[in-house]
């Protein structure tokens, strides 16, 4: 960044890093407590006599002989079943996002390439739809649902997750990028690569993360080949004067 | 884009959206005007050596024909939205009749269910919002001018509170919070108070809430924020040096300028997002203190005797109100993709 070609004065630098240090604090103490607590016993966790205990951990020593233990752990996991629901969730968050992705994707480029009026329309309905709380449409799909005999099993789930997911992939991919090159000479392939060059630096502008991935893909490199100079003496770099022996 | 490669583009999502939420859409506004059927009633009389007695049974019979002959119920029109759980003009009118002052007038409004919720939505988008925005903004500013191998390890940080499910997130600072968890009993020691809790009064309640939405949701800004700052223009930042700009003229005159689009597309999102305020309510358990128009929802859905119609016409509200809210929005995407004639 520009501004840290001059120096930052003391006092600007202490207060940049004591407020990113209180909200490093903030976001991640939290998760960082829990997941020390969760080693503990609950009466050493939510210890009201003495906090110190959470350090301690007096009581987890009674229970089970050391200050940690994985008995939380194994009761979620096995004993409530925690492993049936979290292989549920990753079934059902692969294929929402393979699909949704999928299909958002190509409805997405469709409306940013597309201008007639239908498209600004179906983008207003995909911004309300956007903004509904999912748990609205609930009661629409209760009744059916039912009916049906469906309510519960994975399948549906993915396909309702993936079309209420819908909107917001739609929006989202919509507002990230869109391209506009103007390109001069050569024929198609020459332009059509100048512009994959062109797109690849502007990419490592907006994030100097994608470089390594382009530059693994030959993306990031400008093709060397230019016109040889023609040389004197000769008709064009190589290509000699005809010249006849008699 | 011809209109029939339109067409095939589109279809996939369109079908999608069309079947699970449109066609849900109108289930739900039909739901909201219907009321099931009341059981059909017959008084039969049985007569034993000890005389007479009459009594009312359900004639599950007819009560079924009627079911299969109106399967979506009784047709009430407008009644429910109008009834005491939802616009309630009845009890709103006899509020501002026998009114004394307004702040009387408001206080009791808050007993009705919907103005409760309500004015806890309300509250919450107006207050979580903007403070969102700042608080996203001033840690982008932060961590952008930390030294670069400081950055990916507090964005990676910084962004935890967002990526967690907003559930589990309000659970852990939920157990924080409780009397016997490490804030809790702080802030009792703090105030030497022992009695103090920010669950038992509405205020604290609503305090808390709000804080654990700009908690939550900071992050969202930060990252937006945060790669809108890595497309300064370094050009101008450097006239600006030049002409003896000071660093805050720099961020207010250069910098936010050119985040300004960020900050509306923030704003757009945060508004549909905190309008939906639902999941933090639940895992605090703060339904005594603040309900929101999802928690209503969820509560008449969840309860043994389902409340569709109520259920249902409290979604169309919702829905209204989306609209309402994002209206500015519609209205500037108009203009946007209709220029001057």
């Amino acid at each position: 960044m520009t501004s840290n070609q001059i120096k930052r004065p003391l006092g600007l630098q202490l207060l940049i890093y004591g407020f990113v240090l209180l909200w490093f604090i903030l976001a991640a103490f939290p998760f960082f407590w829990t997941m020390w607590g969760s080693f503990k016993v609950e009466l050493d966790f939510f210890s009201k006599g003495d906090w110190t205990n959470v350090f301690s951990g007096v009581r987890t020593q009674v229970v089970y002989g050391k200050s940690f233990t994985g008995a939380g752990y194994e009761g979620a996991w096995i004993q409530e079943e925690f492993w049936r629901a979290f292989s549920n969730t990753a079934i059902v968050c692969f294929f929402t996002v393979l699909t949704s992705l999928t299909i958002a994707t190509l409805g997405g480029y469709a409306l940013s390439r597309s201008g007639f009026r239908y498209s600004f329309w179906l983008l207003i309905i995909a911004l309300v739809f956007r903004a509904l709380p999912p748990i609205t449409l609930v009661s629409g799909y209760l009744l059916p649902f039912y009916e049906w005999n469906v309510w519960g099993l994975l399948p549906t789930t993915i396909i309702v997750l993936v079309a209420i997911n819908q909107p917001f992939t739609l929006t989202e991919t919509l507002s990230s990028y869109d391209v506009k090159v103007n390109v001069y000479g050569g024929g198609i392939n020459g332009q059509a690569e100048s512009i994959r060059l062109a797109i690849s630096r502007a990419l490592c502008e907006i994030n100097e993360e994608y470089r390594p991935m382009l530059k693994k893909e030959g993306l990031m490199t400008r093709d060397p080949r230019m016109v040889e100079r023609k040389k004197f003496g000769q008709k064009k770099a190589r290509k000699k004067f005809q010249f006849s022996k008699r | 884009m011809k209109h029939k490669t339109f067409f095939w583009f589109f279809l996939p999502t369109a079908l999608a959206m069309f079947l699970f939420i449109a066609l849900p859409l109108t289930s739900i506004v039909s739901q909201s005007l219907h009321t099931p059927h009341d059981a059909v009633l017959v008084v039969v009389e049985s007569c034993d050596p000890f005389g007479c007695k009459s009594e009312t049974t359900i004639d599950h019979e007819a009560s079924k024909q009627i079911k299969e002959e109106q399967p979506k119920g009784k047709w009430v029109g407008f009644e429910i939205y109008t009834d005491r759980n939802h616009l309630a003009f009845k009890e709103v009118g006899e509020l501002w009749e026998n009114k004394t002052n307004f702040i009387d007038f408001v206080s009791n409004l808050n007993n009705l269910p919907f103005y409760r919720a309500m004015g806890f939505t309300l509250t919450y988008v107006i207050v979580v919002t903007p403070l969102v925005i700042l608080f996203g903004l001033i840690i982008a500013l932060a961590v952008n001018s930390l030294h670069r191998h400081l950055k990916g390890l507090m964005v990676f940080f910084s962004l935890l509170p967002m990526i967690v499910t907003p559930l589990v997130g309000s659970l852990i600072l939920f157990w924080m919070i409780d009397a016997r968890g490490i804030i809790g009993s702080g802030l009792q020691e703090l105030f030497a108070d022992p009695t103090l809790s920010l669950k038992a009064s509405t205020g604290l309640t609503w305090i808390t809430l709000i804080v654990y939405g700009v908690w939550h949701s900071a992050p969202f800004a930060f990252i937006v924020f945060y790669a809108g700052l890595q497309t300064v223009p370094k050009e101008t930042l450097e006239s600006a040096m030049i002409d003896g700009a000071t660093r805050f003229q720099q961020v207010m005159h250069v910098v936010i300028p050119h985040l300004s689009p960020l900050v509306a597309f923030v704003a757009l999102i945060q508004l549909m997002d905190n309008f939906r305020v639902f999941e933090p309510i639940v895992g605090f358990s703060a339904e005594a203190h603040a309900t929101s128009l999802s928690w209503i929802i969820w509560n008449d859905i969840g309860q043994e005797i389902r409340l569709l119609s109520s259920a249902a016409t409290t979604s169309v509200l919702t829905i209204i109100g989306v609209v309402i809210l994002l209206l500015p929005v519609l209205i500037r995407t108009w203009r946007e993709f209709n220029p001057e004639k």
